[in-house]
């Protein structure tokens, strides 16, 4: 079994976004309880991350393009407000958001001073980032896959009782026949 | 800040005469250093010993129509994919503010080292490099938002190959397969 002191005493199962996001999974299975609550809050689990991992490979994105407009000097000495701002400001605007005109002329200044726009400033901090994004996206792809499994596991635990059922009467029906026919052969053999 | 750099350049001082753990505890407790989250174990150990199951879940899967065996089979699986799980949330958890280094250039950490430092300590020029760029290792590490969630990233790569054979195990496991 895993050890999971280390894990433990992690709340994010009380961050309500989280919860919320859960519950509202249960809701759409019809709030499921025991094994199957277990196992419609795993899938949920694996859809909370596709939602996390689409908005941090945006995030990563601006995050990248607000450091190489923030950047000062030969390392990472960047000022840590400015970069705040930046992110806000190019997330607002690559959103279309209003931000206010002194800001977006801050902004085009910043740009034009680096040698940029909008476009390539973007294009080059996805190239900085895209061994990154291409992690995420086989991340995205892992719980795509995580939910088809999560979802046959379901299903078959869901049907199991009936199946069960279905199986036992097919047995019982196949242990008649089996009787039925030995009789008949033995009555055919008394006949003859 | 102050306090937290001096911390952690004092424990690498004492790390460095350190020669090591004596008794067969320490020895013991040393062997665990690099163990993670015990994903490892849990998913090649195969068996798991039924009273460390959920008996709810076992009785509920009992319910369900599996045998005793397939009960106990299915809730180690499912416990096991929740074990992946929480330990995905804990790798991506931000660490608290109180707790990062504050911004600053390798300049910057070089002066407070000499700040901070007694005359006495004997601290060569190629030592004092290796302190500095270790601290601005933790600086960057930090304080930038791309190599934060980088490393968030990196931890749930490793974890993928455990998620990959919990899910599939639990898969089989549901389906009453071995």
């Amino acid at each position: 079994m895993a050890n999971n002191k280390e894990v433990a005493g992690q709340d994010y199962e009380q961050a309500p976004e989280y919860q919320q996001h859960v519950q509202a999974v249960l809701a759409s299975y019809d709030n499921p309880e025991g094994l199957l609550g277990e196992l419609v809050g795993q899938l949920a689990d694996a859809f909370w991350w596709i939602k996390v991992y689409r908005r941090d490979k945006e995030n990563l994105v601006l995050s990248q393009m607000a450091t190489a407009l923030a950047k000062r000097g030969r390392y990472v000495e960047v000022d840590q407000h400015l970069r705040l701002n930046l992110f806000e400001l190019l997330s607002g605007r690559l959103t279309d958001s209003n931000s206010d005109i002194e800001s977006r002329v801050t902004l085009n200044e910043l740009m034009t001073e680096r040698g940029h726009n909008l476009a390539s400033l973007r294009a080059e901090a996805s190239r900085e980032v895209l061994p990154q994004i291409d992690t995420m996206d086989r991340l995205i792809e892992r719980q795509f896959k995580n939910i088809r499994l999560l979802m046959q596991a379901h299903d078959s635990a869901k049907f199991a009782p009936q199946l069960h059922k279905k199986l036992d009467l097919e047995i019982k029906q196949l242990e008649l026949q089996v009787k039925k026919s030995d009789e008949d052969q033995r009555l055919e053999v008394a006949r003859q | 800040m102050k306090t937290s750099v001096s911390k952690l350049l004092a424990n690498r001082a004492n790390a460095l005469k350190s020669t090591g753990p004596k008794s067969q505890h320490g020895k013991h407790a040393s062997s665990k250093n690099a163990h993670k989250h015990g994903l490892a174990e849990s998913l090649s150990d195969g068996e798991r010993a039924p009273s460390l199951l959920n008996a709810e879940l076992v009785n509920d899967a009992r319910r369900l129509g599996y045998s005793h065996e397939d009960a106990v089979a299915l809730i180690d699986a499912l416990q096991t994919n929740r074990s992946v799980i929480l330990a995905k949330h804990a790798a991506y958890a931000e660490k608290p503010i109180e707790d990062r280094m504050p911004n600053m250039s390798m300049e910057k950490i070089d002066e407070l080292l000499g700040w901070w430092m007694s005359p006495e300590v004997k601290v060569t020029p190629r030592e004092r490099r290796y302190i500095v760029k270790l601290l601005y290792k933790e600086v960057e590490k930090d304080n930038d938002p791309v190599r934060r969630l980088t490393l968030k990233i990196d931890a749930h790569r490793k974890l993928m190959r455990y998620e990959q054979r919990a899910v599939n195990r639990l898969r089989r496991a549901a389906k009453g397969q071995k």
